[in-house]
């Protein structure tokens, strides 16, 4: 149900560039806790019908949707169980569903859209078109889909214990030595967003961070108003995961951090404890615009903090033009490296001294080492493509309507 | 002789030719196609560590059992049922 206009009775929507109330008919603007929707107590309550009874159909994957009828229309809605509002098919009303926000799970805080849908697609134009291999139909792309979503997240804080041991190497001139150093100690995590929406990827949702907690504002029914959310749908089991994942990541970095000049450092034993503060977690809807495109029959998603209007996406590339960078610049510097190496290696293999053998393992490792950050990040680019183009995500914003 | 180095010396500068060719331009790649891949780090969610033990250079005996011997216990508390939904402990 959406709120109403105090002056003339038409809808008011949530406009994140004032992030006012607006009325779409008479243009007057209210603060979301200036407008009481009379009946927001009433439908609090209100029992949602299941498919079930509605078609009495037996399948499972139906059984989480639920039919509301539109305020404004009276069409009905059909929405995904785990949505707490959606917009009418029929007539397009911003009809916020109140009975899915049960007290139980009424979040406690919202951030509101900072960032409106034009300034989202200005925004992803932008980083576009600095690509410099991103094909001209990607940069031009039109939108199928662009879908203003409050992502249901728990923040939370914990405490994380650990004792590990960090593996490292020192270089001393030519020699190279295997060092192991320990740090045991305790690391207090604040304010840790964690997506609560089972359909949308923890990969996924964490690249939108961070997300500036000053600006969250007491939870009102109305910020949601014009656009879709979900509510949390994750176990303690799910919550627990990312929290230990997480938290062990962290303490690992700050202990590598801490290890004295060493390359190549890596963790090797560990013994990690993590308890989690159950009172201060708090829920709270978190704003993001998911923006879809087709390519080569593929559906791509791109997501954009709507708080910070950061980009998130892997984007398919202009394969032709790497290749041929990639040939050219190959063949040009095996060339160059040719000449040098058969000037360079009669003089390297004639001298009895042992730094001759030394300089060759030297370039066969640094070959290696060149050859192996090329494919680690060509890798990364893969699966941030592979994110992208995910048909859960494509499905997270396909079923609002 | 000369034929040998110059075989040699063509099979390393092509390692290397295409280890930097590769290195170049999946940089670029990464750069240009890879939009806002990082998540938050410890920094934006954390003051950082406080290390209570801190051993440099052990030995390998120190190093099997730093873990065992420095693990630091949290105080137990009540864990809600793994399959129980998420909502806040009053």
């Amino acid at each position: 149900m959406a709120s109403l206009c105090k002056n003339c009775g038409a809808k008011v929507v949530f406009d994140p560039a004032s992030k006012m109330l607006v009325c779409d008919f008479c243009g007057s603007r209210f603060s979301p806790e200036e407008v009481e929707a009379e009946d927001k107590a009433h439908v609090l309550d209100k029992e949602a019908v299941s498919m079930k009874h509605i078609f009495g159909s037996s399948d499972e994957k139906l059984l989480n949707c639920y039919v509301y009828t539109c305020n404004s229309c009276g069409g009905e809605i059909i929405i995904n169980g785990t949505e707490a509002s959606t917009k009418c098919i029929y007539c397009g009303n911003s009809a916020v569903v109140f009975s899915r926000i049960s007290r139980e799970k009424r979040p406690d805080v919202i951030m509101p859209f900072a960032i409106t849908k034009e300034r989202a697609l200005e925004l992803i134009h932008e980083k576009l078109d600095k690509g410099m291999f991103i094909p001209k139909e990607i940069k031009n792309f039109k939108a199928e889909h662009i879908r203003g979503i409050y992502i249901p997240y728990w923040i939370v804080n914990a405490d994380h214990a650990n004792a590990v041991v960090v593996k490292g190497t020192v270089r001393n001139g030519r020699n190279s030595k295997t060092v192991y150093h320990g740090r045991a100690g305790r690391l207090k995590i604040n304010e840790l967003p964690l997506d609560a929406s089972k359909l949308l990827s923890d990969e996924s949702s964490m690249r939108l961070e961070p997300f500036n907690f000053n600006e969250l504002r007491e939870f009102d029914e109305d910020y949601l108003t014009g656009f879709y959310s979900n509510v949390s749908d994750i176990n303690f089991d799910d919550l627990r995961q990312v929290v230990y994942k997480r938290a062990d990541e962290f303490f690992g970095q700050c202990a590598m951090a801490d290890a004295p000049s060493a390359s190549s450092k890596e963790i090797i034993s560990s013994k990690p404890h993590t308890t989690i503060d159950y009172k201060s977690m708090r829920y709270a809807m978190l704003p993001a615009w998911f923006v879809t495109y087709t390519h080569n029959g593929k559906h791509n998603t791109i997501l954009v903090n709507g708080q910070t209007g950061k980009i998130v996406c892997g984007v398919p590339w202009n394969k032709a033009l790497f290749n041929t960078l990639m040939v050219t610049t190959a063949i040009a510097t095996t060339t160059l490296y040719t000449f040098v190496l058969y000037y360079l290696l009669p003089a390297v293999l004639s001298s009895k001294n042992s730094k001759s053998g030394n300089l060759i393992a030297l370039l066969i490792l640094l070959a290696v080492s060149l050859i192996s950050t090329g494919i680690s990040k060509l890798k990364k680019t893969t699966r941030s493509i592979e994110l992208t183009q995910a048909q859960g995500i494509f499905n997270f914003v396909k079923k609002r309507q | 002789m000369r034929i040998g180095i110059l075989i040699f010396a063509l099979i390393l500068a092509a390692a290397l030719g295409f280890g930097t060719s590769i290195s170049i331009w999946a940089s670029k790649l990464k750069k240009s196609n890879d939009i806002g891949g990082s998540a938050g780090n410890v920094t934006n969610f954390s003051k950082g560590a406080d290390f209570m033990v801190s051993m440099d250079r052990l030995s390998s005996k120190e190093y099997k059992d730093f873990s065992q011997q420095h693990e630091i216990l949290l105080p137990p508390q009540s864990e809600p049922g793994a399959s129980e939904p998420v909502h806040r402990i009053k």
